[in-house]
Parts: structure tokens; C-alpha cells; sequence
């Protein structure tokens, strides 16, 4: 890595990061919305920096917004391992939910992440792409 | 108040698993200092994905995308380590170093693998492959990463459970029965 490219992913991260936790402490509640709507977001700026990038000439300048939006912003913005925790914890959710009750819960959570992220990214892509291609 | 019955954690707490003991996450402010804490381990976590994604270069969109793949699945382990140990060592702690316990949680777990996991591009890359035509292979990674990456926060639990001993709360509810 350029000592260039380790300071932008620096600077989209130090945005990111704190920007997913301020959401998450938001919204907290027994569903993880927040966490939901910033894998959401990210997945749709990435998508957008996916279409973008892959209409652009200039290699150098798609290099550094990679790094600043894609690696940095987006990447510290989203959480996987937060989702997978998250999944773990509906599905030993406290309350008097019976555990099929708890393993749907789950099971949606992880179905609505991961559609509407992929589906999101997808329309993002295509979107951008067009627009600019 | 008891959110969770002794015979329901009894059994979580044998896969090495302890929910939290409290109702349900609390709406509470974040901190300056905890916002601090989330930003720079959030840049550490970063640094080390982009580090490994330039040790295991992607280029083809019908490509295995292994570097992410491995960064969500290693994320995932150590981040139930972390959690084990937070909600295990956090009451211990807790009196011994107050402000520095109470980063913890956000440093470690929201900051370093918070930042270094991702799912943008674990989404844009599955669209990648599904685009590219890769169908089978689009489907595995989406459905592989999620089925292991939450076996692997179960694993990385019973690793910490393992090492760091019973949770204080699980050994004041033995006192009970």
C-alpha cells in the first residue's frame, strides 16, 4: 500500500466507524435496525462507487476514491461481524418468545440483511453505470 | 430482574454462549470518548482489511472473492472472543479499571472488528458473481459467509468461555440453586 492509500482508508474509516456506532446506539431496540440501515446505506454507496469506478479512465483517481469511499467509508461504515453476532443474539433473545418464534426472528434478520444489501448493491451498480457510462 | 431463565442460560452457557443479562439494548448516547474509541479502532480494523486485500488481490468479479471471505470469517471469530470476554470479564474489570473497561466493549468489538469486517463489499462482490454469471458460486459465498461467519462468533464464544473461565453471573447463579 501507497503511504497515500493508507491515509485515505484512514480517513474513510475514522467517518465510518463512529458514524455506524452513533446509528446503532440510535436505534438500539430488541431488532438491529441500525445495523440494518448502515450495511444498508454502505452496500448502496459501494454499489454506486462500483458503477462509477468501473466507467472511470483515470486508474490513479479511481485508486484513491477506492480507497477514501470504498475501503475506508464504506467497509468500516458496514459490519459483518456485528451482523452475525446479531443473528446469534435474536435467535437467544430475552422475553417470552418461544424458540421458533426466536429462530424465525433470526433467520429474517439474516434474509433481510443480506437481500436487501446484495439487492441494494445491485441497483446501485446498475444505476450509476448507466448514468455515467 | 431475570430476563433469561437459569435453565435457558445453562444451556447457552454449555455452547459457551452468554446473553447478556439485561432486557433489551438500552437507547443511550454515545460518548465522546466511546465515539473516539469506535474511530480509532475502526482505522486499525481498516488498515488490516485493506492489508490483506492487497496480499490477496480480487481483480475478476467471477472470482472466489477469498480475501474478503477471509477477513469476515477470521472477524468473525475473534469478535466472539471479544464478546465472551467483555460480557464474561466486564463485572471483574469493572472495579478494577472503570473507564478503561467501559471503552472496552466499543474499542474492540464496534472499533477494531467493526472496522475491519464489511458488508458493502461482501454484497457488491456477491452481486459481482451473480453479474459475472457465477449463480452457484454467487449463492455460496452469500449463504457460506453468513452460515460460517455466525459458527465462527460461536466458536470464538466457546474459545473465550474456554479460556477466560464461567461468567461472574453464571457462578452467582450457581450460589442460587
Amino acid at each position: 500500500m501507497t503511504p497515500q492509500t493508507v491515509l485515505l482508508v484512514a480517513l474513510g474509516a475514522a467517518l465510518g466507524a463512529p458514524l455506524r456506532f452513533v446509528v446503532e446506539r440510535q436505534l438500539a431496540s430488541s431488532y438491529p435496525w441500525g445495523t440494518w440501515i448502515v450495511n444498508v446505506v454502505g452496500s448502496a454507496v459501494l454499489g454506486v462507487l462500483a458503477g462509477y469506478v468501473s466507467t472511470l479512465a483515470d486508474a490513479a483517481s479511481a485508486a484513491a476514491l477506492v480507497a477514501l469511499v470504498g475501503t475506508g467509508f464504506c467497509g468500516a461504515l458496514t459490519t459483518f461481524g456485528g451482523f452475525a453476532a446479531q443473528v446469534l443474539d435474536l435467535a437467544a433473545a430475552p422475553g417470552a418468545a418461544a424458540l421458533g418464534s426466536r429462530s424465525r426472528r433470526a433467520l429474517g434478520y439474516g434474509a433481510v440483511s443480506v437481500l436487501g444489501c446484495v439487492g441494494v448493491a445491485a441497483l446501485a451498480f446498475v444505476a450509476t453505470a448507466s448514468l455515467t457510462g | 430482574m431475570r430476563v433469561i431463565g437459569p435453565r435457558r442460560r445453562r444451556v447457552v452457557s454449555a455452547l459457551g454462549w452468554h446473553p447478556p443479562a439485561g432486557r433489551y439494548p438500552r437507547r443511550v448516547s454515545a460518548t465522546r470518548e466511546e465515539i473516539a474509541a469506535v474511530a480509532v479502532g475502526g482505522v486499525l480494523g481498516a488498515w488490516a482489511r485493506a492489508a490483506l486485500s492487497v496480499a490477496v488481490p480480487h481483480h475478476e468479479a467471477a472470482a472466489w472473492p477469498w480475501a474478503t471471505f477471509a477477513t469476515n470469517l477470521l472477524g468473525c471469530l475473534l469478535l466472539g472472543v471479544v464478546l465472551d470476554w467483555v460480557d464474561n470479564r466486564h463485572l471483574a474489570w469493572k472495579s478494577v479499571h472503570p473507564r478503561r473497561s467501559r471503552l472496552m466493549r466499543p474499542f474492540l468489538a464496534s472499533g477494531v472488528l467493526g472496522g475491519f469486517t464489511t458488508f458493502s463489499t461482501f454484497s457488491v462482490e456477491t452481486f459481482g458473481l451473480l453479474r459475472a454469471r457465477e449463480v452457484a458460486a454467487g449463492t455460496a459465498y452469500a449463504a457460506g459467509s453468513v452460515l460460517l461467519g455466525v459458527a465462527m462468533v460461536v466458536v470464538g464464544r466457546a474459545i473465550g468461555a474456554a479460556v477466560f473461565g464461567p461468567s461472574p453471573l453464571d457462578l452467582r447463579e450457581d450460589e442460587d440453586l
